[in-house]
């Protein structure tokens, strides 16, 4: 069900200089699509979905490995975020690392794979991210405009990413049954 | 039968005659007019019969050298996208030379600063942070709060942080930032700050300052953090009301600060604070 870290490392340091080279250059207003999250948030509900199974079939990990997942991936891309970004090091991880928790809890409570839950976990995950993220800004003594981070940032950040999901969790979907033949095989 | 070639004779002597006289004529000019007559009626036939031998002669060259031309149209062709990626190639120095140009024009008027030019590789991940990564750092020499400028003199911001060989710069839209800066005309001073929309504001400018859109923001120097006289920007519009104790004006940058590919960093200021505005 896990990757290799020999994928998982370099795809998200991957997605991380996305984000910090190509993202910036698709921003509309003062939203931009979210690579990491739509990542963090996919492969958490990919494993949630896959943990299920298993445990239907009687041979689950645990529910927790499908959330632990996620979790670990929220904090891997999360510090590769911070340590390209000028915010505190760290926030983008435990925004993304508690992104990843409330999906993954959501995703093995529900275990359905329906589109219709995809996007609704994409919109709720982008709030939490940018809510904890702008949480976490503040606590750090860093200015932080709410009002204004809602409508100019985090609003449109949920329909860009919207639109992204579907792309992203197509591929990453693809990985995930690659990965979990390979673990079968073996 | 006898008299034949007598006759011959004096037919080929008249002609010899005439044409000895003809060619005295023509050395004289007189025939000129005889000579423009016959190339009228000559020259279109001759063009004609010329271009159909051409034709011809083309045509049977080009079955001849179909595979000369096959191959030296390839070998155009190869060229034309060669001097078209030469081309383009060229356009990129032509920007660089002109950054370079301003870099230059910037270290003639000022000889008492050292500067080094950087290529910007990235910016923030974060919509709320406003920095972006430059490829020199500490191997270069880079220190926090050094003053990063572009296109001259038009300040960009400072550096934030700096690693082994890049460095993070705080540009001035950033909600962080903080530049004590002056208006050009008045000298009337205040506080340029980002906004969370990415524009400028100078705050802090007293009232009884005359400031009006169109003025040129520079530096002030003030606080040692940053050189006087750099580039922040232009008013745009200010907002005045006779309760507050200042009035605020609406900046536009002197740099799109979105766009930006080459900085310049300056090396030898030593600002009093070494940390920008956190």
């Amino acid at each position: 069900m896990s990757p290799s870290p020999y994928f998982t490392i370099p795809f998200l340091l991957v997605v991380a200089i996305l984000q910090s080279t190509a993202a910036p250059r698709l921003a509309v207003a003062g939203a931009r699509p979210d690579l990491m999250l739509t990542s963090v948030v996919s492969w958490t509900l990919l494993a949630a979905f896959r943990a299920r199974e298993l445990e239907y079939a009687g041979e689950s990990p645990g529910l927790t490995r499908g959330i632990n997942d996620g979790v670990v991936w929220g904090f891997v891309g999360g510090m590769f975020l911070d340590l390209l970004s000028g915010a505190p090091l760290g926030a983008s991880a435990l925004a993304l690392m508690a992104t990843a928790l409330a999906v993954g809890m959501i995703g093995v409570a529900v275990a359905s794979a329906a589109p219709i839950l995809v996007m609704l976990m994409t919109a709720l995950g982008t709030l939490l991210y940018h809510l904890v993220f702008l949480l976490a800004m503040a606590l750090m003594g860093r200015p932080v405009f709410w009002a204004q981070d809602v409508t100019r940032v985090i609003a449109p950040s949920v329909l860009f990413n919207l639109m992204l999901i579907p792309i992203i969790y197509g591929l990453l979907s693809i990985v995930n049954r690659q990965t979990s033949r390979e673990r079968l095989q073996w | 039968m006898i008299n034949r070639p007598r006759s011959r004779s004096w037919a080929l002597l008249f002609l010899a005659i005439i044409a000895i006289i003809a060619l005295i004529l023509h050395e004289s000019g007189q025939l000129q007019p005889i000579e423009d007559l016959a190339q009228y009626i000559i020259g279109p036939v001759q063009r004609s019969i010329n271009s159909l031998v051409g034709g011809t002669a083309d045509l049977f060259g080009t079955f001849r050298d179909a595979r000369e031309l096959r191959a030296e149209n390839q070998q155009l062709r190869e060229e034309n996208s060669r001097l078209i990626t030469e081309n383009l190639r060229l356009k990129e120095f032509e920007a660089e030379n002109a950054t370079l140009r301003d870099l230059l024009k910037f270290t003639r008027n000022n000889p008492n600063y050292t500067v080094l030019a950087a290529d910007v590789i990235g910016r923030d991940p974060s919509p709320y942070v406003s920095t972006i990564m430059i490829n020199i750092g500490e191997n270069r020499g880079l220190k926090p709060g050094m003053p990063v400028i572009t296109g001259g003199s038009a300040l960009v911001g400072r550096v934030l942080q700096v690693n082994p060989r890049t460095a993070k710069v705080q540009i001035l839209e950033d909600v962080s930032s903080a530049v004590n800066a002056m208006i050009q005309g008045s000298r009337a001073t205040g506080l340029v700050r980002g906004q969370p929309d990415g524009t400028l504001i100078m705050e802090l400018i007293p009232q009884e300052e005359k400031v009006q859109p169109g003025d040129i923001v520079l530096t002030s120097g003030l606080g040692g953090d940053l050189p006087r006289a750099l580039v922040i920007g232009q008013v745009t519009e200010v907002t005045r009301r006779d309760i507050d104790l200042f009035q605020s004006a609406a900046l536009r940058s002197a740099v799109d600060l979105n766009r930006l590919e080459v900085v310049t960093v300056i090396m030898n200021f030593e600002p009093l604070s070494t940390q920008p505005s956190p």
